[in-house]
Protein backbone atom coordinates (compact mmCIF):
# COMPACT_ATOMS: atom_id res chain seq x y z
CA UNK A 1 0.00 0.00 0.00
CA UNK A 2 1.69 3.43 -1.26
CA UNK A 3 1.76 5.82 1.93
CA UNK A 4 2.16 8.67 -0.34
CA UNK A 5 -1.65 8.81 -1.44
CA UNK A 6 -2.15 9.22 2.45
CA UNK A 7 -0.12 12.30 1.90
CA UNK A 8 -1.17 13.37 -1.23
CA UNK A 9 -4.77 14.73 0.34
CA UNK A 10 -6.70 11.80 -2.05
CA UNK A 11 -9.75 10.54 -0.69
CA UNK A 12 -8.74 6.61 0.80
CA UNK A 13 -11.34 3.74 1.62
CA UNK A 14 -12.12 2.89 4.41
CA UNK A 15 -9.43 -0.20 4.20
CA UNK A 16 -6.99 1.86 2.65
CA UNK A 17 -6.96 4.59 5.28
CA UNK A 18 -6.37 1.13 7.57
CA UNK A 19 -3.87 -0.15 5.89
CA UNK A 20 -1.13 2.74 5.39
CA UNK A 21 -2.48 3.74 9.05
CA UNK A 22 -1.17 1.04 10.65
CA UNK A 23 2.16 1.51 8.42
CA UNK A 24 2.51 5.25 9.51
CA UNK A 25 1.92 4.42 13.29
CA UNK A 26 4.14 1.65 13.22
CA UNK A 27 6.98 3.57 11.78
CA UNK A 28 6.42 6.32 13.96
CA UNK A 29 6.29 4.08 16.86
CA UNK A 30 9.81 1.94 15.63
CA UNK A 31 11.06 5.28 15.50
CA UNK A 32 10.54 6.44 19.30
CA UNK A 33 11.31 2.52 20.15
CA UNK A 34 14.62 2.68 17.99
CA UNK A 35 16.20 5.94 19.77
CA UNK A 36 15.04 4.75 23.40
CA UNK A 37 16.94 1.37 22.25
CA UNK A 38 20.06 3.19 22.06
CA UNK A 39 20.07 4.96 24.95
CA UNK A 40 19.70 1.59 26.82
CA UNK A 41 22.32 0.09 24.63
CA UNK A 42 24.28 2.36 25.67
CA UNK A 43 23.73 3.17 29.41
CA UNK A 44 23.12 -0.13 30.05
CA UNK A 45 25.20 -2.14 28.00
CA UNK A 46 27.96 -0.22 27.07
CA UNK A 47 26.87 -0.61 23.24
CA UNK A 48 27.16 2.27 20.85
CA UNK A 49 26.92 2.59 17.17
CA UNK A 50 30.47 3.30 15.85
CA UNK A 51 30.47 5.84 13.09
CA UNK A 52 31.25 5.19 9.68
CA UNK A 53 34.91 5.54 8.34
CA UNK A 54 34.94 9.14 7.25
CA UNK A 55 35.78 8.92 2.73
CA UNK A 56 39.12 10.15 1.68
CA UNK A 57 39.38 13.73 0.56
CA UNK A 58 38.82 14.04 -3.23
CA UNK A 59 42.37 15.60 -4.46
CA UNK A 60 41.02 18.30 -6.41
CA UNK A 61 40.32 21.79 -5.41
CA UNK A 62 36.70 23.09 -5.23
CA UNK A 63 37.54 25.68 -7.97
CA UNK A 64 38.69 22.56 -10.31
CA UNK A 65 35.67 20.27 -9.08
CA UNK A 66 32.91 23.30 -9.89
CA UNK A 67 34.77 24.00 -13.25
CA UNK A 68 34.52 20.27 -14.33
CA UNK A 69 30.85 20.67 -13.43
CA UNK A 70 29.81 23.48 -15.13
CA UNK A 71 31.99 21.57 -18.10
CA UNK A 72 29.65 18.50 -17.83
CA UNK A 73 26.25 20.16 -17.30
CA UNK A 74 27.35 22.32 -20.49
CA UNK A 75 27.59 19.27 -22.32
CA UNK A 76 24.48 17.60 -20.94
CA UNK A 77 22.13 20.60 -21.42
CA UNK A 78 23.06 20.87 -25.13
CA UNK A 79 22.88 17.54 -25.42
CA UNK A 80 19.53 17.41 -24.16
CA UNK A 81 18.38 20.86 -25.95
CA UNK A 82 19.63 19.46 -28.91
CA UNK A 83 18.08 16.03 -28.36
CA UNK A 84 14.52 17.36 -27.11
CA UNK A 85 14.44 20.10 -30.09
CA UNK A 86 12.83 17.79 -33.22
CA UNK A 87 13.97 19.16 -36.76
CA UNK A 88 11.13 20.63 -39.26
CA UNK A 89 11.67 17.66 -41.22
CA UNK A 90 10.81 15.52 -38.19
CA UNK A 91 8.00 17.70 -36.61
CA UNK A 92 6.56 16.87 -40.65
CA UNK A 93 6.81 13.39 -41.42
CA UNK A 94 5.65 12.81 -37.18
CA UNK A 95 2.59 15.02 -38.13
CA UNK A 96 1.91 13.07 -41.69
CA UNK A 97 2.66 9.85 -39.23
CA UNK A 98 -0.32 10.68 -36.81
CA UNK A 99 -2.74 11.70 -39.23
CA UNK A 100 -5.93 9.27 -38.79
CA UNK A 101 -8.61 8.60 -40.84
CA UNK A 102 -12.18 10.45 -40.24
CA UNK A 103 -14.61 7.58 -39.54
CA UNK A 104 -18.02 8.68 -39.64
CA UNK A 105 -19.23 6.46 -41.35
CA UNK A 106 -22.32 6.04 -39.69
CA UNK A 107 -23.33 9.42 -40.75
CA UNK A 108 -21.76 9.09 -44.18
CA UNK A 109 -23.07 5.45 -45.12
CA UNK A 110 -26.94 6.23 -43.81
CA UNK A 111 -27.98 3.06 -42.89
CA UNK A 112 -26.33 1.28 -45.68
CA UNK A 113 -25.05 -2.08 -45.05
CA UNK A 114 -22.85 -2.38 -48.21
CA UNK A 115 -21.23 0.72 -48.04
CA UNK A 116 -20.81 0.38 -44.03
CA UNK A 117 -18.73 -2.69 -44.60
CA UNK A 118 -17.11 -1.31 -47.56
CA UNK A 119 -16.50 2.16 -45.37
CA UNK A 120 -15.01 -0.40 -42.04
CA UNK A 121 -12.77 -2.38 -44.55
CA UNK A 122 -11.26 0.68 -46.33
CA UNK A 123 -10.37 1.91 -42.69
CA UNK A 124 -9.12 -1.32 -41.66
CA UNK A 125 -7.13 -1.29 -44.63
CA UNK A 126 -5.42 2.39 -43.83
CA UNK A 127 -4.96 1.11 -39.75
CA UNK A 128 -2.92 -1.76 -41.41
CA UNK A 129 -1.07 0.34 -43.60
CA UNK A 130 -2.78 -1.51 -46.78
CA UNK A 131 -2.70 1.89 -48.43
CA UNK A 132 -3.43 0.54 -51.95
CA UNK A 133 -6.65 -1.80 -50.74
CA UNK A 134 -7.87 1.06 -48.96
CA UNK A 135 -7.29 3.37 -52.07
CA UNK A 136 -9.48 1.43 -54.03
CA UNK A 137 -12.46 1.21 -51.71
CA UNK A 138 -12.18 5.28 -51.21
CA UNK A 139 -12.32 5.57 -54.92
CA UNK A 140 -14.76 3.01 -55.59
CA UNK A 141 -17.07 4.97 -53.00
CA UNK A 142 -16.27 8.55 -54.25
CA UNK A 143 -17.74 7.39 -57.52
CA UNK A 144 -20.79 6.34 -56.19
CA UNK A 145 -21.91 8.02 -53.34
CA UNK A 146 -22.71 11.71 -52.15
CA UNK A 147 -21.65 12.56 -49.62
CA UNK A 148 -18.26 12.67 -50.80
CA UNK A 149 -16.30 14.68 -48.38
CA UNK A 150 -14.99 12.24 -45.56
CA UNK A 151 -13.66 9.75 -48.73
CA UNK A 152 -11.51 12.34 -50.33
CA UNK A 153 -10.00 12.88 -47.11
CA UNK A 154 -9.29 9.65 -46.06
CA UNK A 155 -8.23 8.85 -49.88
CA UNK A 156 -5.63 11.25 -49.50
CA UNK A 157 -4.45 10.41 -46.06
CA UNK A 158 -3.60 6.97 -48.14
CA UNK A 159 -1.89 8.82 -51.04
CA UNK A 160 0.31 10.59 -48.38
CA UNK A 161 1.47 7.91 -46.07
CA UNK A 162 2.61 5.31 -49.49
CA UNK A 163 5.79 4.54 -49.83
CA UNK A 164 6.81 6.56 -52.00
CA UNK A 165 4.12 9.33 -51.24
CA UNK A 166 1.66 10.81 -54.01
CA UNK A 167 1.44 14.05 -52.51
CA UNK A 168 -0.24 15.51 -55.46
CA UNK A 169 -3.49 13.23 -55.83
CA UNK A 170 -3.73 13.78 -52.16
CA UNK A 171 -3.33 17.58 -52.64
CA UNK A 172 -6.37 17.32 -55.51
CA UNK A 173 -8.40 15.25 -52.75
CA UNK A 174 -7.60 17.13 -50.34
CA UNK A 175 -9.04 20.40 -52.30
CA UNK A 176 -11.75 18.69 -53.10
CA UNK A 177 -12.21 17.33 -48.74
CA UNK A 178 -11.85 21.06 -47.57
CA UNK A 179 -14.54 22.40 -49.36
CA UNK A 180 -16.93 20.16 -46.97
CA UNK A 181 -17.94 21.75 -43.87
CA UNK A 182 -17.76 19.09 -41.20
CA UNK A 183 -13.97 18.01 -42.12
CA UNK A 184 -12.34 21.43 -43.32
CA UNK A 185 -10.16 22.02 -40.60
CA UNK A 186 -8.79 18.84 -40.85
CA UNK A 187 -8.26 18.86 -44.45
CA UNK A 188 -7.00 22.20 -44.38
CA UNK A 189 -3.93 20.84 -41.58
CA UNK A 190 -3.56 17.66 -43.80
CA UNK A 191 -3.39 19.84 -46.97
CA UNK A 192 -0.32 21.88 -45.06
CA UNK A 193 1.35 18.77 -44.64
CA UNK A 194 1.11 17.73 -48.02
CA UNK A 195 2.59 21.21 -49.34
CA UNK A 196 5.53 20.52 -47.11
CA UNK A 197 5.73 17.03 -48.12
CA UNK A 198 6.42 18.32 -51.43
CA UNK A 199 8.65 21.11 -50.17
CA UNK A 200 6.06 23.53 -51.53
CA UNK A 201 6.44 26.14 -48.29
CA UNK A 202 4.63 29.26 -49.30
CA UNK A 203 1.68 27.19 -50.56
CA UNK A 204 2.13 25.59 -46.85
CA UNK A 205 2.49 28.98 -44.83
CA UNK A 206 -0.20 30.13 -46.20
CA UNK A 207 -2.74 27.32 -44.98
CA UNK A 208 -0.89 27.27 -41.85
CA UNK A 209 -1.45 30.98 -41.45
CA UNK A 210 -5.28 30.12 -42.10
CA UNK A 211 -5.50 27.85 -39.10
CA UNK A 212 -3.69 29.75 -37.01
CA UNK A 213 -5.92 32.75 -37.49
CA UNK A 214 -9.02 31.02 -37.11
CA UNK A 215 -7.32 28.99 -34.43
CA UNK A 216 -8.60 25.68 -35.84
CA UNK A 217 -7.78 22.41 -35.48
CA UNK A 218 -3.92 21.85 -34.58
CA UNK A 219 -3.31 25.62 -34.73
CA UNK A 220 -0.14 25.10 -31.77
CA UNK A 221 1.14 22.17 -34.25
CA UNK A 222 0.78 24.53 -37.13
CA UNK A 223 2.52 27.77 -35.24
CA UNK A 224 5.33 24.93 -34.47
CA UNK A 225 6.10 24.90 -38.37
CA UNK A 226 5.32 28.23 -38.93
CA UNK A 227 8.27 29.10 -36.83
CA UNK A 228 10.67 26.51 -38.59
CA UNK A 229 10.21 27.63 -41.81
CA UNK B 1 10.21 -49.81 30.78
CA UNK B 2 13.24 -48.73 30.66
CA UNK B 3 13.94 -45.28 32.52
CA UNK B 4 15.19 -42.22 30.70
CA UNK B 5 18.70 -40.51 32.73
CA UNK B 6 17.30 -37.43 34.00
CA UNK B 7 20.76 -35.89 32.49
CA UNK B 8 19.56 -36.16 29.19
CA UNK B 9 16.23 -34.40 29.69
CA UNK B 10 18.40 -31.64 31.78
CA UNK B 11 20.68 -31.54 28.29
CA UNK B 12 18.17 -31.18 25.91
CA UNK B 13 16.42 -28.42 28.30
CA UNK B 14 19.65 -26.43 27.69
CA UNK B 15 20.47 -26.55 24.39
CA UNK B 16 16.94 -25.51 23.96
CA UNK B 17 17.14 -22.61 26.13
CA UNK B 18 20.38 -21.77 24.81
CA UNK B 19 18.78 -21.41 21.43
CA UNK B 20 15.99 -19.19 22.77
CA UNK B 21 18.46 -16.50 25.11
CA UNK B 22 18.12 -18.51 28.06
CA UNK B 23 14.13 -18.69 27.85
CA UNK B 24 12.39 -22.06 28.78
CA UNK B 25 9.36 -22.45 26.69
CA UNK B 26 7.67 -21.21 30.05
CA UNK B 27 9.78 -18.10 30.19
CA UNK B 28 8.96 -17.22 26.67
CA UNK B 29 5.22 -17.92 27.11
CA UNK B 30 4.93 -15.45 30.08
CA UNK B 31 7.17 -12.83 27.71
CA UNK B 32 4.89 -13.18 25.30
CA UNK B 33 1.82 -12.57 27.30
CA UNK B 34 3.51 -9.32 28.95
CA UNK B 35 3.80 -8.07 25.53
CA UNK B 36 0.33 -8.56 24.78
CA UNK B 37 -0.76 -6.45 27.79
CA UNK B 38 1.70 -3.55 26.26
CA UNK B 39 4.81 -4.41 28.50
CA UNK B 40 8.02 -4.84 26.78
CA UNK B 41 10.00 -5.23 29.49
CA UNK B 42 11.18 -8.81 29.46
CA UNK B 43 11.63 -8.83 25.54
CA UNK B 44 13.70 -5.58 25.71
CA UNK B 45 15.98 -7.07 28.91
CA UNK B 46 16.33 -10.42 27.12
CA UNK B 47 16.87 -8.86 23.50
CA UNK B 48 19.38 -5.96 24.30
CA UNK B 49 21.24 -8.43 26.45
CA UNK B 50 22.10 -9.94 23.10
CA UNK B 51 22.36 -7.26 20.61
CA UNK B 52 26.18 -6.92 20.75
CA UNK B 53 26.76 -10.60 19.95
CA UNK B 54 24.75 -10.50 17.08
CA UNK B 55 26.55 -7.58 15.92
CA UNK B 56 30.02 -9.52 16.21
CA UNK B 57 28.13 -12.46 14.56
CA UNK B 58 27.35 -10.42 11.58
CA UNK B 59 30.79 -8.55 11.08
CA UNK B 60 32.58 -12.11 11.02
CA UNK B 61 30.07 -13.59 8.65
CA UNK B 62 29.66 -11.16 6.44
CA UNK B 63 32.78 -9.04 7.06
CA UNK B 64 31.33 -5.80 7.57
CA UNK B 65 32.02 -2.79 9.72
CA UNK B 66 30.36 -2.45 12.93
CA UNK B 67 28.14 0.98 12.15
CA UNK B 68 26.07 -1.98 9.31
CA UNK B 69 25.72 -5.06 11.80
CA UNK B 70 24.13 -2.34 14.17
CA UNK B 71 21.82 -0.80 12.64
CA UNK B 72 20.76 -4.68 11.06
CA UNK B 73 20.47 -5.67 14.24
CA UNK B 74 18.41 -2.82 15.24
CA UNK B 75 16.14 -3.55 12.26
CA UNK B 76 15.94 -7.42 13.10
CA UNK B 77 14.73 -6.34 17.13
CA UNK B 78 12.34 -3.83 16.09
CA UNK B 79 10.74 -6.72 13.34
CA UNK B 80 11.26 -9.61 15.80
CA UNK B 81 9.30 -7.85 18.35
CA UNK B 82 6.05 -6.72 15.77
CA UNK B 83 6.78 -10.97 14.62
CA UNK B 84 6.18 -11.68 18.34
CA UNK B 85 3.58 -9.70 18.57
CA UNK B 86 1.51 -10.82 15.46
CA UNK B 87 2.11 -14.45 16.96
CA UNK B 88 4.19 -15.26 14.40
CA UNK B 89 7.04 -16.37 16.22
CA UNK B 90 7.05 -19.93 18.07
CA UNK B 91 9.29 -21.02 20.59
CA UNK B 92 12.02 -23.01 18.55
CA UNK B 93 15.03 -21.88 17.69
CA UNK B 94 14.83 -17.67 18.40
CA UNK B 95 18.68 -17.01 18.58
CA UNK B 96 19.02 -18.63 14.90
CA UNK B 97 15.63 -16.55 13.40
CA UNK B 98 16.69 -13.42 15.07
CA UNK B 99 20.54 -13.31 13.19
CA UNK B 100 19.33 -14.76 10.26
CA UNK B 101 16.26 -11.69 9.87
CA UNK B 102 19.64 -9.51 11.13
CA UNK B 103 21.12 -11.29 8.21
CA UNK B 104 18.42 -10.27 5.68
CA UNK B 105 18.58 -6.70 6.80
CA UNK B 106 21.81 -6.14 6.60
CA UNK B 107 22.01 -7.61 3.02
CA UNK B 108 19.37 -5.52 1.90
CA UNK B 109 21.11 -2.97 3.00
CA UNK B 110 24.36 -3.71 1.19
CA UNK B 111 22.62 -4.40 -2.10
CA UNK B 112 21.02 -1.03 -1.66
CA UNK B 113 24.58 0.58 -1.12
CA UNK B 114 25.66 -1.69 -4.24
CA UNK B 115 27.93 -3.86 -2.09
CA UNK B 116 28.57 -7.49 -2.76
CA UNK B 117 28.02 -9.78 -0.47
CA UNK B 118 28.30 -13.68 0.19
CA UNK B 119 24.67 -15.20 0.11
CA UNK B 120 23.67 -18.55 0.81
CA UNK B 121 20.20 -20.07 0.90
CA UNK B 122 19.94 -20.13 4.54
CA UNK B 123 19.78 -16.50 4.93
CA UNK B 124 16.21 -16.19 3.16
CA UNK B 125 13.85 -16.31 6.12
CA UNK B 126 10.86 -15.00 4.05
CA UNK B 127 10.79 -11.70 4.94
CA UNK B 128 9.07 -9.44 2.50
CA UNK B 129 10.63 -5.95 1.80
CA UNK B 130 8.85 -2.86 3.43
CA UNK B 131 8.13 0.24 2.27
CA UNK B 132 10.81 3.24 3.31
CA UNK B 133 8.71 6.16 5.05
CA UNK B 134 11.30 9.30 4.98
CA UNK B 135 11.73 10.78 8.61
CA UNK B 136 9.86 14.00 7.49
CA UNK B 137 6.44 12.53 7.19
CA UNK B 138 7.51 10.96 10.85
CA UNK B 139 7.99 14.40 11.95
CA UNK B 140 4.66 15.67 9.96
CA UNK B 141 2.78 12.58 11.66
CA UNK B 142 4.48 13.53 15.21
CA UNK B 143 2.79 17.00 15.09
CA UNK B 144 -0.31 15.67 13.97
CA UNK B 145 -0.27 13.12 16.99
CA UNK B 146 0.10 15.55 19.50
CA UNK B 147 -3.26 16.95 18.35
CA UNK B 148 -4.87 13.95 19.15
CA UNK B 149 -6.77 13.50 21.90
CA UNK B 150 -5.86 11.52 24.71
CA UNK B 151 -8.31 8.36 24.21
CA UNK B 152 -7.20 8.48 20.80
CA UNK B 153 -3.43 8.07 20.60
CA UNK B 154 -4.08 5.45 23.62
CA UNK B 155 -6.27 3.34 21.35
CA UNK B 156 -4.39 4.20 18.40
CA UNK B 157 -0.98 2.69 20.00
CA UNK B 158 -2.74 0.38 21.84
CA UNK B 159 -4.00 -1.58 18.66
CA UNK B 160 -1.45 -1.00 15.77
CA UNK B 161 1.88 -0.66 17.77
CA UNK B 162 1.35 -2.93 20.76
CA UNK B 163 -1.20 -5.21 18.90
CA UNK B 164 -3.27 -5.31 21.27
CA UNK B 165 -6.81 -6.78 20.33
CA UNK B 166 -9.69 -4.52 20.11
CA UNK B 167 -11.61 -6.91 21.91
CA UNK B 168 -9.36 -6.83 24.82
CA UNK B 169 -9.11 -3.06 25.01
CA UNK B 170 -12.88 -2.80 24.76
CA UNK B 171 -12.90 -4.77 27.98
CA UNK B 172 -10.72 -2.59 29.80
CA UNK B 173 -12.76 0.36 28.98
CA UNK B 174 -15.95 -1.04 29.65
CA UNK B 175 -16.95 -0.26 25.91
CA UNK B 176 -18.52 -2.55 23.23
CA UNK B 177 -16.21 -3.57 20.12
CA UNK B 178 -18.40 -2.17 17.63
CA UNK B 179 -18.04 1.34 19.46
CA UNK B 180 -14.56 0.92 19.63
CA UNK B 181 -14.54 0.22 15.58
CA UNK B 182 -16.62 3.46 15.12
CA UNK B 183 -14.08 5.19 17.14
CA UNK B 184 -10.46 3.97 16.43
CA UNK B 185 -11.63 4.83 12.52
CA UNK B 186 -12.97 8.30 13.80
CA UNK B 187 -9.20 8.37 15.25
CA UNK B 188 -7.46 7.60 12.18
CA UNK B 189 -9.68 10.13 9.98
CA UNK B 190 -8.73 12.49 12.30
CA UNK B 191 -4.98 11.94 12.89
CA UNK B 192 -4.88 12.32 8.86
CA UNK B 193 -6.77 15.45 9.04
CA UNK B 194 -4.44 16.90 11.30
CA UNK B 195 -1.81 15.12 9.36
CA UNK B 196 -2.93 17.25 5.95
CA UNK B 197 -3.31 20.13 7.72
CA UNK B 198 0.33 20.42 8.56
CA UNK B 199 2.24 18.60 5.88
CA UNK B 200 4.24 20.26 3.23
CA UNK B 201 5.70 18.21 0.99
Amino acid sequence: MDHKKYTEGTELSGDELEAISEKLIQAKFDREKRKAWEHRLRDEYGVTRESTPKKKKFPFSNLAIAAILMCIAGIVTYSVVSYLTPSYDSVVNESIEQLITIDNHAVVTRGNKLVNEEVLAAINAYEDKKYDESIAIWKKLISSEKIRGTFHYNLALCYLQKTPPETSSAITNLEAARKTKTIQEEANWALALAYLQIDQKDKAKKVLQEIIQAKAYKYKRAEIILAKL
Amino acid sequence: MKHQPAKNITDEKRTYAHQNFGLSEADFEEMLQKMKEGDDGLFEKIFLAQFEETISYLMYRYKVNQSSAYDATMEALLKFRKRLLEGKIAYFNMRFLFTQIAGQFLIASLKENNKSVEITVNDDVGEEEEEKIDDAILDYLDIAWKQLGEQCSKLLENYYYKKIALKEIAKKLGKSDVALRKQKQRCLEALRSFFLKQYKP
